[in-house]
């Protein structure tokens, strides 16, 4: 332990900020930027567009955050994509309609109710995968088919629709100048509501996460379980937090999209985890557990925000796209995984082989 | 080790008295045991307007609840459309009207029970070429997408660029509704661009017609595929300060379909009839059933094995009308047209 902190006090500052996990993903999300920004300079960096690709980082960067804590401690959520339409559907459906016989509610006690249901959510997955020894892939894959036929069920397909300027939908829809009262106000101005959420949720996770006791219990769970629970850390307690986390961030999600989208409708959400999963990976997240960080959650999710965009203002066909996406997650993850393994070690021998 | 032998006894016994019950006897095409299967895709608006088309068809021929079933998986998934399909065919019923997800994935399941002596007719998705499916029943997607087409035409006589957003880049629907789209518009002066797809997530839907927005600063149009494209399309051109300006035609009408059109961000919508698909399925084959085919196919006007519902257009112009024409055949709609006008032109 010794040892590697004063190798790292050594070090220079340039090689300080390469030790930094993050500054791969980083410097990735800039080269595809500037490519992006090369072929349609007069387009991809305008404030509008920039707000698009806030959006895509808001929604999966903070259903990302939740799987990163998730996988860190060893475990997987399959749910948080049902959960979005869940969730959706439910808090529009407590402001227009009601639930039962219980007349339609305020926007604030109907969001606080989701969060709330949410987070209860997590607690089950965590109180199974914990108390009960159920893998986290199966209890939370049950809540993925629950979720959705719930939502499915409640509304029999049919969106619940907001009026246009229903104060809700200030939520999704609006971005820092219309919160600030502002005329135009350029990129800032753009930012949207949700991307604040987001960056407020960060810096709270990564807070946790790296200057608070839960946030070394969370990963000393991950990296060796047996250990931390010799060492008298409460893992369950630890675990269960994490996928209460998860379903908070997935109710979170799924009411900025429902306000977003003006309307609470159980088309929405389809394979979401999925994207986030890949977002927590590509931003150095090991799905053995132990390691992983909310930065580069947000890295991973920026990343597939700028090429799902990209790939549009480009007008590629919807055909390759996908075929470019998959490649660039399996790259991301390749790359990744040799670098932390020293699976480059064969390339340096190779190139410095004498000719 | 004990236990697991008590649970298989229990099950072997379990077997053994079932399969000694009486024995389903092959369902006679009489009005007593007949019974008539209608298998949607998913859980939809859409596909709660074909179940009611299916209620009031079992009502007006005085069918038992029991004896018109309607049967939706949550989202669309052939494997389970097969299931249903077999569990259906062992229990002998007297017909099958199934909207297959996947034409030749269906097929062999609807075979088999064609050859059980089950009445199979398809809805909503034609069957593969040489089906045994005895009709289709529903809207040509590629004459209404070719609709949508002429419209757009209409509606964009100087041409320019049209952004296309759908949810599937394989279904035959989506696939037939685009290309009748893009011959009709073909030899004007209207691009299309490489159309978008969501995967069927309006979130996405959304994200993507912000994305073609902000890439195509002179898109003159836009054309919404599936259902709630149209609404992503509308709330992206609001957003865009751009309501009215870019003409955005698109598929069904729901609820946030028709408010677009109220507030002039959606110029047209391309209505299917799918509660006649679901009357229209039952009452086939209640006739079939009951007066065999050529009468019933005469009765129905079957022509080549189609019986095309045909499609609505509906604009600001049409909207009351078409408000009118449903409550006159009490399909209900979420929707009202109550205080507010058409604009005058």
């Amino acid at each position: 332990m010794t040892k590697t902190d004063t190798r790292t006090k050594r070090l220079s500052f340039l090689g300080r900020i390469g030790r930094v996990r993050e500054i791969n993903v980083l410097v990735a999300l800039v080269l595809l930027g500037l490519y992006f920004y090369w072929r349609r300079p007069d387009i991809f960096l305008e404030p509008a567009n920039l707000a698009v690709i806030m959006r895509f980082i808001a929604t999966f960067g903070m259903l990302a955050i939740g799987e990163v804590l998730v996988i860190i401690t060893g475990g997987i959520d399959l749910s948080v994509g049902s959960m979005l339409a869940f969730t959706g559907v439910i808090t529009a459906w407590m402001m227009l309609k009601g639930i039962g016989s219980i007349p339609p509610i305020g926007v604030v006690p109907a969001i606080l109710i989701t969060l709330v249901l949410g987070t209860l959510i997590g607690i089950w997955h965590g109180t199974f995968v914990t108390k009960l020894k159920i893998p986290p892939f199966i209890i939370t894959l049950g809540t993925y088919l629950m979720a959705r036929g719930f939502a499915a069920n409640l509304t029999r397909g049919y969106p619940q629709v907001f009026d246009s300027g229903h104060p809700f939908l200030v939520l999704g829809q609006g971005d820092l100048a219309r919160l600030m009262g502002w005329e135009g106000g350029g990129i800032i101005g753009a930012i949207p509501i949700s991307f604040l959420i987001l960056l407020v949720i960060a810096t709270i996770v990564h807070f946790i996460l790296n200057h608070t006791p839960l946030g070394y219990r969370i990963y000393a769970v991950g990296g060796n379980i047996e250990a931390a629970r010799l060492s008298g850390v409460n893992v369950d307690r630890v675990r269960i937090f994490c996928y209460a986390t998860s379903g908070f961030l997935a109710a979170l999600t799924g009411v900025i999209l429902a306000s977003r989208l003006g309307q609470g409708t159980p088309v929405v959400g389809s394979a979401y985890e999925l994207w986030a999963i890949a977002a927590a990976v590509i931003g150095g997240t090991s799905l053995r557990g132990g390691e992983g960080t909310v930065l580069g959650a947000i890295l991973g999710a920026a990343i597939m925000g700028v090429m799902q965009n990209g790939m549009v203002v480009l007008n590629l066909s919807s055909y390759i796209q996908d075929i470019i996406l998959g490649m660039v997650l399996v790259i991301a993850v390749v790359y990744d995984t040799l670098r932390r393994g020293g699976g480059f070690d064969f390339l340096k021998k190779w190139l410095s082989r004498p000719s | 080790m004990k236990r697991l032998y008590l649970l298989l006894a229990i099950a072997l016994v379990a077997t053994l008295l079932v399969s000694c019950g009486p024995r389903p006897t092959p369902a006679k095409p009489s009005a007593e045991n007949f019974r008539v299967v209608v298998i949607g895709k998913s859980v939809h608006p859409y596909w709660s307007n074909v179940e009611l088309g299916v209620r009031a068809a079992a009502r007006d021929l005085g069918l038992r609840e029991d004896q018109a079933i309607f049967f939706v998986p949550p989202t669309e998934d052939v494997a389970k459309q097969i299931e249903v399909m077999e569990t259906y065919i062992a229990q002998k019923v007297t017909g099958i009207a199934i909207a297959p997800s996947d034409p030749a994935a269906l097929e062999p399941v609807m075979k088999k029970a064609a050859e059980a002596g089950i009445i199979v007719t398809t809805l909503d998705t034609p069957p593969v070429e040489g089906s045994v499916s005895l009709v289709y029943i529903g809207t040509d997607n590629y004459a209404a997408g070719r609709m949508a087409g002429e419209v757009m035409k209409q509606l964009l006589p100087e041409g320019g660029k049209v952004g296309i957003g759908r949810g599937s880049d394989t279904a035959l629907n989506a696939l037939q509704r685009t290309q009748g789209f893009l011959d009709a518009i073909a030899g004007t002066k209207i691009q299309a661009l490489e159309p978008v797809n969501d995967k069927e997530d309006a979130a996405r839907a959304l994200e993507l017609a912000n994305s073609v927005l902000s890439a195509h600063p002179d898109l003159a149009g836009a054309f919404g595929v599936y259902a709630y494209n149209g609404p992503a399309w509308a709330t992206a051109i609001k957003e865009a300060g751009k309501a009215g300006k870019i003409k955005l035609v698109c598929f069904d009408a729901t609820t946030d379909i028709i408010n677009g059109i109220k507030e002039g961000v959606i110029h047209a919508t391309i209505a299917q009839r799918e509660y006649d698909m679901g009357y229209k399925s039952v009452q086939l084959i209640y006739l079939i059933a009951t007066k065999g085919k050529e009468a019933a196919f005469a009765e129905m006007g079957v022509k080549n094995g189609v019986i095309d519902t045909g499609v609505d257009v509906i604009t600001a112009k049409n909207l009351k009308e078409y408000e009118a024409a449903l409550d006159a055949r009490g399909i209900p709609h979420e929707w009202t047209t109550k205080g507010w006008e058409p604009p005058s032109q």
